[in-house]
């Protein structure tokens, strides 16, 4: 049962990491992507420090 | 002094003669001398006592330009100034004055700004930056556990209240030196409150979540030092539906410490949502050093040392095909952590699972664990994370986990995306062996870009069917804000 269970969700992940590739390769040619870690404070605009989403206190 | 003498005689001998055309009609010529001699006597008596005047006065003026010379050394620029101008007006030097003036009065600027200009001027490109950021993600948990409900007033955990300070500062045109404090600052996380724990947790909970230097080079790549993410921390978490703020494939994120129980009183044994559900996501943050390697075709990959003998390796991928209007990301990792001794990392329970505060936090021999999300243009996404866990302790199965979610980021008011999503869990054998957790809900945010603001609410379901247990499901909703300062 457990060997069953285990196989099955290796078998998930492959399945996972096949479709990502054949989509990657049917997509063609790709631009970075800036990825944000979930959980991370986002990107963007803060409410009191604005546009740059962060009070910078030295700069030189 | 040589010009007022010269001045006093000159007035002597013009009222002299002007004098002589009177006396000369008025006396004879003797008398007329006499007088005269007279006159210039006492015109040369009055002349050497304004000399003697002026020595005394020239003494004291040198005297006072001396002290003032030594006090111009630790006073302000402006008295330095004030002073020689004084002096000079007493030495009558009036022509030079003016350029002293301007020489001081350029000095005395350069004294003043030069050294704030070094702090202020801002260049297109910094080269040493240090930066402040946080936010506050604050919200209501509801919930009904079968036999009772209550509302707490949370920290949500997926993404808590904390701040940050960053500063870089640029070596070469290559590498980047980079140090980063981050701590978070909780009361009432959503991973804590519970029905025994009344309604406020205590004191806040103040923690580490990064403490570290880094070297990144465009070339090299990046090396980590300190307490932060492991190479494979994240790794079970890549999340593109825009709600990861209030569910992700961490589900105990939302309401963690909530008990499941049957219709008897709660006792500490009963397992808490945090201690059946699991994404087996690496080795979280920890004292490590860390290297990343330059980005490749999207792809970058990942190793970690961990005080106290873990290691990991990861490799991640993020890229936007815009041909076909897709983003994607995603990333695999894999951790041993069979070394590791470190008594935070967990003690063993009943159950023989090994924790320390029933968090993900668990002692395991290794693990494999993984996740991809994908966005259209459409705003159409899905996200999937799966992993498995390797214990090896008699008599525990390896510990698995699935996890998927279906969203839509929809353009339906002015001022910000809303974002819908879906999700399933089902967790196998985290806390004990024949546990089958699993849980699904809906949820929705709102952006406001503009204001730095996100609101959210959702509510899910969660279920646990264990061998010889009878257990309620736990519902729960939170309902909140995270603002970003």
């Amino acid at each position: 049962m457990q060997k069953t269970r285990l196989l099955r969700s290796r078998l998930a992940s492959a399945a996972v990491v096949a479709a990502l590739a054949i989509v990657l390769t049917a997509c063609g040619k790709a631009k970075p992507l800036d990825y944000t870690q979930t959980g991370e404070i986002p990107p963007g605009p803060g409410l009191f420090s604005g546009d740059d989403g962060r009070f910078v206190v030295f700069r030189k | 002094m040589r010009r007022i003498s010269v001045k006093a005689i000159w007035l002597s001998a013009v009222f002299v003669l002007s004098t002589v055309p009177f006396g000369a009609a008025a006396q004879s010529d003797s008398e007329a001398l006499a007088e005269l001699k007279r006159i210039i006597e006492q015109q040369q008596k009055m002349i050497e006592a304004q000399s003697r005047a002026l020595k005394s006065l020239t003494t004291k003026v040198e005297a006072l330009s001396a002290k003032r010379q030594e006090q111009q050394d630790v006073a302000q620029p402006v008295t330095k100034i004030e002073s020689l101008s004084a002096q000079n007006q007493a030495e009558q030097e009036t022509p030079a004055i003016p350029t002293k003036i301007e020489k001081l009065l350029t000095e005395s600027k350069g004294d003043q700004v030069a050294p704030s200009t070094d702090k202020l001027v801002a260049s297109g490109e910094d080269n040493i930056a240090l930066s402040l950021s946080g936010q506050v993600n604050r919200g209501i948990l509801i919930y009904d556990d079968g036999t009772d409900s209550d509302t707490f007033h949370v920290d949500n955990a997926n993404s808590s209240t904390r701040f940050r300070m960053i500063g870089t500062g640029k070596i070469s045109s290559d590498m980047t030196l980079g140090a980063q404090i981050e701590v978070q600052m909780q009361s009432n996380s959503t991973t804590r409150v519970s029905q025994i724990s009344g309604n406020d947790i205590g004191g806040l909970s103040f923690t580490e979540r990064k403490l570290e230097v880094y070297f990144d080079s465009k070339r090299l790549g990046r090396v980590w030092l300190g307490q932060g993410d492991t190479a494979s921390n994240g790794t079970s978490e890549f999340d593109l539906s825009g709600t990861s703020v209030i569910n992700y494939s961490s589900i105990a994120d939302m309401a963690g410490g909530l008990f499941f129980r049957d219709n008897t009183p709660i006792e500490t044994t009963d397992p808490q949502i945090k201690d059946v559900f699991s994404n087996l996501d690496g080795l979280s943050r920890d004292d490590r050093i860390r290297y990343d390697t330059p980005e490749f075709a999207g792809f970058t990959a990942s190793t970690s040392h961990i005080s106290g003998g873990g290691w990991d390796v990861a490799l991640r991928y993020a890229a936007n095909f815009e041909k076909v209007g897709i983003k994607t990301a995603g990333a695999i990792g894999y951790a041993d952590a069979s070394d590791i001794k470190n008594p935070d990392f967990g003690v063993r329970n009943a159950a023989g699972f090994l924790t320390s505060d029933g968090s993900d936090s668990s002692k395991f021999d290794n693990q494999l664990a993984g996740s991809v999300s994908l966005l259209h243009r459409s705003g159409i996404n899905g996200t999937f994370a799966t992993g498995t866990r390797s214990l090896e302790i008699a008599g525990r199965d390896d510990v698995t986990y699935i996890y998927g979610k279906i969203g839509y980021v929809a353009d339906l008011v002015a001022f910000g995306k809303t974002a819908f999503s879906i999700d399933y869990i089902k967790a196998d054998d985290v806390a004990a062996t024949g546990d089958e957790a699993t849980a699904y809900g809906f949820f929705a945010v709102q952006k406001l870009p503009k204001f730095g603001t996100e609101l959210y609410g959702g509510i899910r379901n969660h279920e646990l069917d264990r061998p010889g247990g009878n257990f309620d499901d736990v519902q729960a909703v939170l309902l909140g804000t995270r603002v970003k300062f």
